[in-house]
């Protein structure tokens, strides 16, 4: 008896043994192969980590820069890279998977609310392009919403979003049904499930066309008091931006003029964009389709990528107010401007 | 008595042992790997978040354990009755069978997003794909334990006499309850996962599943691993009660004798080796 | 009850089966209570034979009757008993014997009282409420010859029962199975490979060719009842041996003894 268990016991310490072996030498194999930039033909790779677990057409202005040259001639071979899920662009550059993130604001807030010195270096849209969609031809009147099932998705934009759908509709969140979807929501809106999708319009618009070849009827949030906040961000770790200043400046700059390009070629543009993608783009009709929807929301020209203290302030507002915010700090925690100079 | 509640504590002190090597070892990867908490919180943290959160978690909970078991009993049921009919008729095996193997290799992720669209964003959605994922192993050991009835047994019951409603209440039914209790159990585990599929596909009511995808929306972790936590628990809870109601329905795998009463319950005495229907007597 | 004929009568029985011929025009006549062993080589049809009588199969042409009646091709008038005890698992002793009554009409109370006595009267009183597993070879095989009498039919079929068991037991057994006869009115047909077996418990032994079976000897077994111990070494049981074994491996010192 006495030596069966002592048996026992043997294995179980073996096993234990061999279990935090295996686990302590596979931490230092990981970290032994952390990766920094690296240097590939002179030029500077940046990684940037897309905000969706598959690529489209907002990735156009990346690619461009990369088909035009344009990051080549600032020293930078920037690579796209594609997450896992969607919800873990900002924790892939905060393990260092990646350089530089594509993501929303709110992620940056609650990143900086999680710990995550994370920090927006432009801004991607300029306006608030998130609303409502109805079926094409079909009127979409804020004040009837009582009663009617409305899709919304899963992501922290869409929760802060949703209560000034409410406040404008005069109902209560008991009063409409607002069945949630992982993935798509357009699907179920053409099929005739739901009465009413949301989304950033410029996926809805695409999404639409595709199917049917006829424009949706839209109702953009701004119009019934939404706050004008830009949807889409460029970010970096800080502890990544001071050790590479000149980089993040580079990058931005090239951008830049990738995104002006872009929007006075989109045809040409997204014909980059498909070279560098040609299965998983989404095809011609639907990429150009949706980064002609996308060109309205970026702004004027003059003010590309340039981010206001306001916008922040408006975003901490609008998910405070629904309580999903359990830290808050000041506009200058979650952004900055000064990579964009130069 | 003694012996029994001896057991028991021994059983009991094996599982907090197990549950704590799993905290330890969670505690050494984040260690090792030094995750911070929006990568992987700990398991006190997650525990934690449970205790704290959960006037939220508990309809969530009660959601998630609805869907989880009525799905699983539906399944249950389509696959027991499956496994009968294909066992009375060797036709309509071959043509069904080829059927529910295709439909396990379909992946549900799959196909789960036009089911949503076809039968809505409600309770019968999650059911469906529910009960998908747990009929399978159902059917096959239905099968199976109807195909290993003796034939010579079946013969015997002919020679006897007896009405064919008979020999399949008193010999082929009850020979399914030990094959169906280890697929039921199979069953039992895959049931939360496909719930959470299912309320992922599409919620009008949100589970726990909707929650993991909200939760880590915000970068919510603490939130997410304390829903993990929960349906897990779901997962094994439903596992033990499968195998508690297997063990009262076969007493003579642990029996040597029937007794009535709740104390035989506790009784595990059967020293022969366990055999199928022991044609060749034992020693 | 049929007044002078014969319990059971194979009449001109021929099985034949993907072309080959199992059994070939047998016939055979066993008498109220008789106890009739058949022995013969592997395959020479003994359990077709069992199942033609039972009525489990058709022959291709012949007839099986019981008490006059033509019951060829028909269960239910014959109990029967193999190798294996085929005993179900989660029965227990008296739910196994009771099984030809739940398996027709339902077991009653009294079934179960009438199984619960005739399992005390053979020694298997204190397991009455045990499960299958937890008896040895011997006592499951008890079990399943309760179950055949339970049946309360006349004819007794047992296709070499005591086969799997070792020869301790199987004599033992043997034993039991006598005074089991002794003590009923039953007609017993029996197959067997064992020839002591055979001489030791049966009034004939019957033996078949090899296939197809046809009856090769009828030798009638002239040993006193009540059967013990001594019969199995008494100079007549090694006299009536040689002759079976002689006309079961057909050497020349077997003159036939009719």
């Amino acid at each position: 008896m006495v030596r069966f268990a002592s048996r026992r016991l043997t294995l179980a310490l073996a096993a234990a043994t061999a279990l935090t072996a295996t686990v302590v030498t596979a931490a230092w194999a990981s970290s032994a192969s952390h990766a920094s930039a690296s240097r590939s033909k002179g030029l500077t790779t940046v990684r940037v980590v897309f905000d969706w677990p598959g690529i489209d057409f907002e990735a156009v202005p990346l690619t461009v820069g990369t088909a035009r040259g344009l990051y080549k001639k600032a020293g930078l071979d920037v690579r796209i890279v594609i997450p896992p899920s969607t919800s873990t662009t900002v924790q892939m550059i905060a393990a260092g998977k990646g350089d530089i993130g594509f993501d929303t604001t709110t992620d940056v807030v609650f990143g900086q609310a999680a710990g995550i010195d994370v920090r927006s270096i432009a801004n991607y849209s300029q306006d608030n392009n998130w609303g409502l969609v109805a079926k094409p031809g079909a009127k979409i009147d804020i004040k009837k919403i009582k009663g009617k099932s409305i899709g919304i998705f899963t992501d922290s934009w869409t929760k802060a979003m949703m209560p000034y759908v409410l406040k404008a509709g005069g109902v209560t969140a008991s009063q409409v049904k607002q069945p949630i979807f992982s993935s798509d929501d357009i699907a179920p809106l053409l099929a005739g499930k739901i009465d009413l999708a949301t989304n950033t319009l410029n996926y809805a618009i695409a999404q639409v066309q595709s199917a049917t070849g006829k424009r949706p009827s839209v109702l953009l949030a701004t119009k019934f008091g939404a706050p004008n906040v830009p949807v889409w961000v460029y970010t970096g770790m800080n502890s990544w931006l001071k050790g590479h200043g000149a980089q993040a400046r580079a990058f931005l700059s090239a951008t830049r003029k990738a995104f002006a390009w872009s929007i006075a070629h989109p045809s040409a543009a997204v014909k980059d964009y498909l070279e560098a993608y040609p299965k998983i783009g989404g095809g011609l009709k639907y990429s150009l389709d949706g980064w002609k929807a996308t060109i309205p929301a970026l702004g004027a020209q003059s003010s590309l990528l340039t981010q206001r203290a306001s916008q922040w302030k408006q975003v901490v507002h609008a998910l405070k107010a629904v309580g999903v915010l359990s830290k808050s700090f000041a506009p200058s925690k979650y952004f900055t401007n000064a990579y964009l100079k130069g | 008595m003694n012996a029994f509640l001896r057991k028991t504590a021994v059983r009991l002190v094996m599982a907090a042992l197990a549950v704590g090597l799993i905290f330890g070892v969670w505690n050494l990867v984040i260690f090792a790997f030094d995750l911070k908490s929006y990568a992987l919180p700990t398991p006190q943290d997650s525990v934690a978040t449970i205790y704290d959160r959960w006037s939220t978690y508990q309809p969530l909970l009660l959601q998630t354990i609805k869907e989880t078991v009525d799905g699983f009993l539906i399944g249950a049921a389509i696959g027991f009755a499956l496994g009968v009919a294909m066992s009375a008729s060797k036709i309509v095996q071959r043509l069904i069978y080829p059927a529910l193997i295709t439909s396990q290799a379909v992946p549900v992720v799959a196909v789960a997003a036009p089911l949503a669209i076809l039968l809505g964003f409600g309770l019968v959605t999650k059911l469906v794909i529910v009960a998908w994922w747990v009929f399978f192993p159902v059917v096959v050991n239905v099968l199976d334990g109807l195909a290993r009835v003796d034939r010579d047994l079946l013969n015997l019951a002919r020679v006897m006499g007896a009405k064919r409603t008979r020999t399949f209440l008193a010999i082929q039914l009850p020979a399914t309850l030990s094959p169906l209790f280890s697929g039921l159990k199979i069953g039992a585990t895959y049931a939360v996962t496909a719930a959470v599929i299912g309320e992922w596909v599409a919620s009008l009511q949100y589970g726990l599943g909707t929650y993991l995808n909200t939760a880590a929306a915000s970068l919510d972790t603490r939130g997410v691993m304390g829903a993990t936590i929960l349906l897990t628990m779901i997962g094994i809870t439903l596992f033990l009660i499968v195998t508690a109601i297997g063990v009262v329905a076969t007493p003579w795998e642990r029996r040597s004798t029937a007794r009535r009463g709740i104390r035989s319950l506790f009784v595990n005495d059967r020293k022969g080796a366990r055999r199928w229907f022991g044609s060749l007597p034992a020693d | 009850m049929n007044g002078g004929g014969p319990k059971v009568l194979v009449d001109d029985v021929t099985v034949r089966f993907d072309g080959a011929l199992t059994l070939d025009r047998l016939s055979l006549a066993i008498g109220r209570s008789e106890f009739v062993s058949i022995v013969g080589p592997s395959g020479s049809g003994k359990s077709t034979l069992f199942n033609v009588v039972s009525g489990l199969q058709r022959p291709t042409s012949g007839r099986a009757l019981i008490d006059g009646h033509d019951v060829t091709g028909e269960t239910g008038h014959v109990g029967y008993m193999l190798q294996k005890d085929l005993l179900i698992p989660w029965r227990t002793v008296v739910g196994n014997i009771v099984l030809g009554a739940a398996l027709t009409h339902g077991a009653r109370s009294r079934d179960r009282e009438e199984a619960a006595a005739l399992a005390s009267r053979y020694g298997l009183g204190e397991f009455l409420d045990h499960y299958p597993h937890a008896l040895s070879g011997g006592m499951r095989q008890r079990v399943a010859l309760m179950r055949t009498l339970a049946l309360k039919t006349d004819v007794l079929l047992l296709d070499e029962p005591f086969g799997a068991l070792d020869s301790q037991t199987r004599l033992d057994m043997q034993l039991w199975l006598l005074s089991v006869y002794e003590d009923l009115e039953v007609t017993i047909l029996f197959v067997t490979h064992d020839v002591d077996e055979a001489i030791l418990l049966s009034d004939r032994v019957v033996v078949l060719s090899a296939r197809p079976g046809r009856v090769l000897a009828d030798l009638p077994i002239a040993l006193p009842r009540p059967r013990g111990l001594d019969v199995l070494t008494s100079p007549a049981f090694t006299d009536l041996k040689r002759e079976v074994l002689g006309l079961l491996h057909q050497t020349p010192s077997a003159a036939v003894a009719r």
